[in-house]
């Protein structure tokens, strides 16, 4: 059997994070992750997502609510999601970008208009809690479709897997005081940093 | 030879400590001794995440 103290308690590791903000490595194969603005790096899903969101709002209000059954209600969000979904396989960064503020303005239609404006035939107090249950469903289900299929831009870098990768070996070396660790990382006989990344 | 193997949580989660065993279960049987662990944390879309840095060691033949 392997020694699995050393995993029971681990060491503190510098250096090992994003920026502020980025959610994400500020290399050039994570393009497709990021957006600038004004010289800093945004997790480009984060920043679009509530930008919909915040403009969803006002267009709630637009809504002729009224004139909107259910089930058009229910086909509408469906309608909104394709974008959404078909980015977990399209990383093209307009459409990430589009189809990101467009899942942003949904979950404002969605929830504003399911827990306040749409008038059901059934229970209000039931239709609410059925909002918020199949939201949470959808949410799991990309979630888990994003995992298990979004590629990650570390998989096959030549730098080897973020953090401990040639790209951020600088602030790893600068950050970290660990003479054991910085000892493995100027190891001549280390292999290419990082061999392998297992997602949990 | 040292080899670096990462294991990373989800968004807004911690690592699969039960993951990091099997890895280093597995490493071992193809000849890597796990020599050190780190933790280090990471800003993600829903929260910090984990990420357990598990360093291993060539076993130098008998």
């Amino acid at each position: 059997m392997a020694n699995l103290d050393y995993l029971r308690s681990p060491k503190p590791l510098s250096g090992g994070g994003f920026l502020r903000g980025a959610h994400h490595p500020h290399c050039e194969r994570y393009y497709n992750h990021l957006i600038w603005i004004a010289g800093h790096p945004l997790c480009l899903g984060c920043t679009c997502m509530y930008t919909g969101i915040v403009v969803g709002v006002p267009l709630v209000f637009a809504i002729s609510w009224s004139s909107l059954t259910v089930g058009n209600w229910i086909l509408l969000h469906l309608m909104l999601l394709i974008p959404t979904i078909l980015q977990i396989r399209i990383q093209i960064k307009v459409f990430k970008i589009v189809s990101r503020f467009i899942l942003g303005v949904n979950i404002s239609l969605y929830l504003i208009g399911g827990l306040i404006f749409v008038q059901p035939s059934m229970d209000r107090w039931f239709f609410r809690t059925s909002v918020l249950v199949a939201f949470l469903i959808v949410y799991r289900l990309i979630r888990q479709l994003r995992n298990r299929y979004t590629k990650q831009p570390c998989d096959d870098c030549p730098l080897g897997y973020f953090p401990t990768c040639e790209w951020n070996l600088p602030r790893l070396l600068a950050e970290n005081t660990d003479t054991e660790f910085l000892g493995y990382l100027s190891s001549d006989t280390i292999e290419n940093l990082v061999i392998k990344q297992r997602r949990s | 030879m040292y080899k670096f193997v990462a294991v990373q949580g989800k968004c807004a989660d911690s690592y699969d400590i039960k993951k990091a065993e099997e890895i280093t279960n597995k490493m071992l049987a193809e000849g890597y001794e796990l020599v050190q662990a780190y933790q280090s944390s990471a800003g993600s879309c829903m929260g910090p995440k984990s990420i357990l840095i598990m360093i291993f060691r060539k076993q130098r033949a008998a």
